[in-house]
């Protein structure tokens, strides 16, 4: 096996520097560099960590299918109005029971697995590709790794109160379809924090990158806006701004998914043109594996 | 464009293009926000419209209650600041940066009146007793005029930034990137005047 001199040399700098290189990784989290920002990844390392890449924008898109499936399955939407009464409500949910509980497991499936794997790939991607800044790098974990959790805590408490529909009282049945639909849609500020943090990154980017267009900077502030929409639903039992209306349920509700899908497809169709952008042998020797850097005199710094 | 070679229909034609370039003012993809950001406002003008087929006694009876005089302060309010964004724009392309920054100072004053008198009549409101719970009429009033009023607040914060990058300009060849973000700024300044219009329409004129 040929083994170029290239490569063994950034070996040898990988051995060398790999206490260095520990404490870096784990401080950033997200760069693999040594101390002078020099990137250490074999392209082995590369390689699975692109792959990787790739697969955490699709997991974007099974989280949009698997979450709208088990919404759209289970047979809770459209939202009963919060004016149903109370026994009505019970009866219709007893007769639901099997759909919910599956529909709750998909919910689990998708938002507790899927969101999180696709918010960590999405807030990586916006660092290497657009914004190098730590600091949004961090809200964009947080904030996605919380929106994982809603989506748990969402799917516990239906599955929670169809498990309990044919025992409990109709009026506790009610309330925890109201946590339901409250846990779905009033914790809306941090998710409009992270729209807002990656429409910024995005247009704020210095980088002639080609991952994410400026467009989406703009979309992702649009869909962030939109956040707002769901303070409204803790103030009126019918009508388009209820729990269960068309500006305060499907508004938010929809422009968040379909923010997630954009993004998605926008890092899946990104993908391919960036990596041949990047050769993974210029990415182990060029100082930041960012793709605008194609352009750096690669002859130069082979040299050195 | 003086490579083209001459003489040739085509050549000349694309010569002529690259003369009046067709550009889209401001950052392209601003659009994407303007045009999606109507369509939620057109969802709720269609909701609105529903509501008032269906409750057409209880939407004349409030409308009412409503003052057209600060309806139409906002309408003025808003459409000369407006006017001021465009002269600041103008002059900001000459390069002329001190006229261009007084402009945007005004359509930032004129843009905050708005704000404050907004403000203003939602407590008189609510001292009298109407809240978003009076009625149908009432609750899309407060929700949709303070929707916009989150658009206009955060216009102010768009109209400062604009203000900051007209003053960073060079007076003798302004830069083009600066001059496309003074433009983008202008253009999201001009949709929340826009749909002040359709509310205004909406809200403050007797049908």
């Amino acid at each position: 096996m040929r083994v170029s001199s290239a490569s063994n040399a950034v070996r040898a700098r990988a051995r060398a520097t790999a206490t260095e290189r520990k404490v870096v990784a784990f401080s950033y989290g997200v760069t693999c560099t040594d101390m002078e920002g020099r990137n250490i990844m074999t392209s082995g390392e590369t390689r699975y960590d692109r792959r990787l890449e790739w697969l955490g924008a699709w997991s974007g898109i099974v989280w949009v299918v698997a979450s709208g499936a088990a919404f759209g399955g289970s047979g809770l939407l459209p939202v009963k109005s919060p004016a149903t009464s109370p026994r009505d409500l019970a009866a219709y949910l007893s007769d639901h029971k099997v759909q919910i509980l599956v529909g709750m497991m998909f919910l689990l499936i998708g938002s507790y697995t899927f969101l999180m794997t696709w918010s960590l790939t999405f807030a990586y991607q916006i660092k290497k590709y657009a914004n190098p800044s730590p600091l949004a790098f961090y809200v964009l974990v947080i904030v996605g790794i919380n929106g994982g959790i809603i989506g748990m805590l969402c799917g516990v408490v239906g599955s929670a109160m169809a498990y309990r529909v044919d025992s409990l009282p109709p009026e506790v049945t009610q309330l925890l379809f109201d946590i339901i639909w409250f846990l779905f849609l009033i914790p809306w500020p941090p998710f409009m924090l992270w729209q807002f943090i990656a429409g910024f990154a995005i247009l704020s980017s210095q980088n002639k990158q080609t991952m994410f267009p400026r467009w989406t900077g703009y979309f992702s502030l649009w869909a962030g806006a939109l956040e707002v929409f769901s303070a409204l639903s803790v103030y009126f039992y019918r009508g388009p701004f209820s729990y269960n209306g068309l500006v305060t349920f499907w508004v938010p509700g929809v422009s968040f998914f379909v923010w997630v899908l954009v993004f998605a497809i926008v890092q899946i169709r990104g993908w391919a043109p960036v990596q041949s952008e990047v050769p993974a042998t210029v990415a182990a020797e060029d100082d930041r594996s960012i793709p605008d850097q194609k352009q750096a005199p690669i002859a130069e710094s082979a040299q050195v | 464009m003086q490579t083209i070679a001459r003489g040739d229909g085509l050549s000349e034609r694309a010569g002529r293009i690259d003369r009046h370039p067709r550009r889209i003012p401001g950052d392209p993809g601003i659009w994407v926000f303007i045009l999606l950001d109507m369509l939620i406002f057109a969802e709720m003008f269609i909701i609105l419209a529903w509501y008032r087929t269906e409750h057409h006694e209880v939407f004349e009876a409030a409308q009412r209650l409503v003052i057209p005089g600060y309806g139409l302060t906002y309408t003025v309010l808003l459409l000369t600041s407006s006017w001021c964004v465009v002269m600041a724009v103008t002059a900001a392309r000459k390069g002329s940066v001190k006229l261009s920054s007084d402009f945007a100072t005004w359509g930032l004053a004129l843009g905050a009146a708005f704000v404050v008198i907004k403000l203003v009549e939602y407590s008189t409101k609510l001292a009298a007793g109407i809240t978003p719970a009076t009625n149908e009429f009432f609750m899309f009033f407060f929700v949709m005029t303070l929707v916009h009023l989150l658009h206009a607040s955060a216009g102010l914060g768009v109209l400062t930034y604009m203000r900051r990058k007209i003053r960073g300009l060079e007076a003798v060849s302004p830069a083009p990137d600066a001059i496309r973000m003074i433009e983008t700024s202008a253009v999201y300044w001009h949709m929340v005047d826009l749909l002040w219009i359709v509310l205004f329409a909406l809200f403050y004129l007797e049908s």
